[in-house]
């Protein structure tokens, strides 16, 4: 049937597709973190790394070391060695030239919360191409050693060296920065029996993750049609009002406001008991009173008072807490007897 | 140094992954019952927001508005920066009164906060024209500010700072943000049931503390 000859032909189109693809794949995973069946004629190479990393960028879910390895001789890794300072220099001197000879590979491992301690392994096997020199055809001379170079990669991607003090922003865009080197550099001598070798690489990332603010503030006061009672201009840089310079305390936990009454008395007067004054603060102007204030005084007529003319009594109020009042506020008040005058005393 | 020195907003971050989507579902055309591939796209991107931080300010406030007044809302803003230019930001708004502080508060404030989507407006529930309350605001502020430029790096001392200003709107709607004034000469404006004789905002500043 034409339709079941079109779906065998499609999935053998598929299956051809695919199946290179993941074949080629799998023998990469498999370089990373197994030893490859060796070929005949060629010696196996493994690299062990001790990995310390910490505060890495919190959306960096995926680390790897992206290692290839390369015979030369002993004299050309000592000149070349200190090349290797980036990506850019590793890749082009050994990176690059083991993924040609087959000689490279990735080792991944989780990271988590920023963080990952453990051994990664790097194997490999040197083929007889690796340890001839293409130029004349002979092996590598003199005292030809293996150069294995690693890479850090962050979420897949070669991790950047910030060495700066300064930190980093974490943003989307950023995952893969630390601060100090991700490079591991390893010489091995060459060996019949096979090679083994160790590294350690410690990279801190240097990142700010900006934290949750919270903060209170205080508005308000009479409508445009209220005559103000009383005003106060709050400093700017004060809590309570159009500012909060400091966070400790921009979380405005109002404090009972103390008055001081001073009671000026010029002549003698007498009460039978002590007089209550009450205040009610109400709030005008440019500051708040969330709750109707109130202020209680005691005039205490111990002695003998004689008042020729009303009382004047001034207030100084304090602020306790959220309030700031930069100056003295100064109000009228109509003090009311409750109990009787008394003449005064003979 | 400039407070705000990026000329253009930043490219949504999404859109290159969006863009590559799009190609991926044209190139392929693959039949409908096969796109299951598409979601695993969107769900291999990045989680969202790393870099942003929220700031929460609890509002306080107590005032009785003209009469005319039918609604009114609180404006809020928030930008991050270096700590100088924070502080002289609000230096300058609050040297100021009046239309000069409005003006202050939206050039270094509104604007730019409108701009990179860190503004909202939260309605204020009136009761016979007063109002006596408190309310928590939220905002989500993103790290653009906190990056110098020049360097790449974190700027000196981040700091955000919130400022949420008064709107009044009459029966008809019609409205813009409070201002404060004097009282009224005789024929006052026709929007006189936006003017308050107190400063019709807060404004307020605090470290950005790193949460890693």
């Amino acid at each position: 049937m034409p339709t079941s000859g079109a779906r065998w032909l499609a999935l053998g189109l598929l299956l051809a597709a695919v199946l290179p693809l993941t074949a080629a794949r799998a023998q990469q995973l498999g370089a990373a973190s197994h030893v490859n069946p060796t070929p005949a004629g060629s010696l196996p190479l493994t690299l062990d790394v001790e990995v310390s990393l910490a505060h890495l960028h919190p959306g960096a879910s995926q680390g790897g070391l992206e290692c290839g390895a390369i015979v030369r001789p002993g004299d050309w890794i000592k000149s070349h060695r200190g090349e290797i300072t980036d990506y850019a220099s590793a890749d082009k001197l050994v990176l690059s030239p083991a993924h040609y000879l087959g000689q490279s590979g990735s080792a991944a491992f989780a990271l988590s919360r920023g963080a990952y301690g453990g051994s990664v392994r790097f194997a490999t096997a040197l083929t007889q191409a690796a340890l001839t020199d293409p130029a004349t055809r002979a092996p590598w001379s003199p005292q030809p050693a293996v150069l294995i170079v690693c890479w850090l990669t962050l979420n897949g991607h070669a991790a950047a060296w910030d060495p700066s003090v300064a930190p980093r922003v974490a943003a989307a865009e950023n995952t893969g920065f630390v601060a100090s080197s991700p490079l591991v550099v390893a010489v091995q001598d060459l060996s019949a029996a096979g090679m083994s070798a160790q590294a350690t690489l410690h990279a801190q990332g240097n990142y700010f993750v900006p934290g949750a603010v919270a903060l209170a503030a205080q508005v308000g006061g009479a409508g445009a049609a209220s005559a103000s009672t009383a005003t106060a201009a709050v400093p700017a840089n004060q809590p309570g009002q159009n500012g909060a310079a400091n966070p400790s305390q921009a979380s405005l936990n109002p404090q009972p406001i103390s008055l001081q009454v001073g009671l000026n008395a010029a002549g003698s007067f007498q009460t039978p008991q002590p007089q209550s004054i009450q205040v009610q603060l109400t709030a005008g102007g440019n500051f708040v009173v969330p709750t109707a204030a109130s202020v209680g005084a005691n005039v205490d007529a111990a002695g003998a008072f004689t008042v020729p003319a009303p009382l004047a009594l001034s207030l100084s109020m304090q602020s306790g807490g959220a309030f700031q009042v930069p100056a003295p506020i100064s109000t009228g008040l109509t003090l009311q007897a409750a109990g009787g005058f008394l003449p005064p005393a003979p | 140094m400039s407070l705000f020195p990026h000329p253009a907003r930043p490219a949504a971050r999404g859109a290159p992954l969006r863009a590559a989507a799009y190609a991926l579902a044209i190139l392929t055309a693959v039949p409908a019952g096969l796109r299951a591939a598409a979601p695993a796209l969107r769900a291999a991107a990045r989680p969202p927001g790393y870099g942003e931080f929220v700031v929460t300010l609890a509002l306080s406030a107590s005032f009785e508005l003209n009469a005319a007044v039918a609604r009114a809302t609180w404006v809020c803003s928030a930008k991050a920066a270096g700590r100088a230019g924070i502080d002289a930001a609000l230096a300058r708004i609050k040297a100021q009164t009046g239309q000069a502080a409005r003006d202050a508060y939206d050039s270094a404030l509104s604007s730019p906060a409108h701009y990179y989507g860190q503004q909202t407006s939260v309605d204020i529930p009136l009761s016979r024209g007063q109002y006596h309350g408190a309310q928590s605001i939220s905002l989500t502020v993103g790290s653009a500010d906190l990056t110098d430029r020049a360097s790449g790096h974190l700027v000196a001392e981040p700091t955000v700072m919130i400022g949420c200003w008064l709107n009044l709107y009459d029966r008809a709607g019609t409205g813009a943000y409070a201002y404060q004034s004097p009282p009224a000469r005789p024929g006052a404006a026709r929007d006189e049931f936006r003017r308050v004789t107190w400063a019709p905002y807060v404004l307020t500043s605090a470290p950005v503390p790193n949460a890693d």
